[in-house]
């Protein structure tokens, strides 16, 4: 029987953290891809997140995003057209052992129109700061089929323990 | 083995319409989960809505926090003849493909009313959140997506997920 919601890869960072996490090869067999994250980097940004910067095969154009969230109390709607779309993570000034929760969903990864993808993502701390809830639409124009998806943390490494899991979801 | 999420259907839209719709939809999932993507719309005075069972009553209210890139907006609409699931505030895009995901939850029983979340996600518009009652105790078998003017285009993909809790 056909599995419709099945795991690709997973990866937890080991100690000594890495400064990426990648996913490559990724198969075209099925309709979407769903990427869930449990993520902390290295340093401490002062009672900041960290940015969590994603890049779909490698590209470093056409790329664009928006965004709703709420970062320590204060709402923020943003608009970029960079290479990079962002979210944010724990940095190691927030609470111990707490890690950012995201999920990011690409419908039609493999297909040949352009690619919008969605990340819901929440920063939290058993504080005061630094939280972080945000969404973020997402847009590559690019007819390609995403092959990669490379996760970096704002600097310099992901710590020990975060986990980033790929599925691939068939719609039929 | 069971299948706990599983695709019930799939519309591939060959050419612009005002509305698609999901019917005969089967009792036997605990959730469904609705996913629209490739999504462009004829008028960008659009705003993509749902409705159950076929009803146009005005039996629908939401509210909707989104952002449209530069600040923040909520607002809530009450006893209207359809929920809002797509552009809210500024109005999906009729030249960049955008992205929908709905999720109805508990969506057989016939004791409580119905609830759905939708995600929208414009990168060149806006992103939104929407929470929607539908006043019914019945159970749904059928969800349609409308637009009150235009429709959407042709190539826009809509697939409706059933989710087993056990």
């Amino acid at each position: 029987m056909t599995v419709t919601y099945k795991t690709i890869a997973t990866v937890t960072v080991p100690s000594g953290g890495v400064a990426s996490i990648d996913f490559s090869s990724i198969p075209s067999t099925y309709s979407d891809l769903c990427l869930v994250t449990s993520l902390r980097g290295s340093t401490n940004n002062a009672g900041n997140t960290l940015g969590l910067y994603i890049k779909i095969n490698n590209a470093t154009t056409n790329l664009s995003w928006r965004n709703l969230g709420d970062s320590n109390s204060t709402t923020f709607s943003q608009a970029n057209t960079t290479n990079y779309t962002r979210t944010s993570i724990n940095d190691t000034g927030s609470t111990a052992n707490v890690f950012s929760n995201a999920s990011f969903y690409f419908p039609g990864y493999a297909s040949s129109n352009y690619k919008p993808f969605s990340i819901d993502s929440a920063v939290l701390t058993n504080g005061t700061s630094p939280v972080d809830v945000e969404m973020v639409g997402f847009l590559w124009s690019s007819t390609s089929a995403i092959n990669q998806i490379t996760l970096t943390p704002e600097s310099p490494l992901f710590a020990q323990y975060s986990t980033a899991t790929l599925f691939g979801i068939k719609n039929s | 083995m069971a299948l706990t999420y599983e695709p019930i259907a799939t519309t591939t839209l060959s050419s612009a319409t005002n509305s698609v719709s999901f019917t005969s939809i089967p009792s036997t999932y605990t959730d469904l989960i609705l996913v629209c993507t490739n999504v462009k719309f004829t008028n960008s005075a659009e705003a993509g809505r749902i409705q159950f069972n076929s009803d146009t009553g005005t039996n629908y209210s939401n509210v909707a926090l989104g952002g449209n890139g530069t600040s923040v907006s909520t607002s809530k609409q009450i006893n209207v003849s359809s929920g809002r699931v797509m552009g809210a505030f500024v109005g999906p895009s009729t030249t960049q493909p955008e992205t929908t995901t709905i999720q109805i939850n508990d969506y057989s029983n016939t004791t409580t009313n119905k609830t759905y979340l939708s995600r929208f996600n414009g990168a060149g518009t806006e992103v939104n959140a929407n929470v929607g009652l539908w006043r019914s105790t019945s159970a749904i078998n059928q969800v349609t997506l409308i637009t009150t003017a235009g429709n959407f285009t042709s190539g826009s993909v809509f697939t409706l997920f059933g989710i087993q809790a056990s």
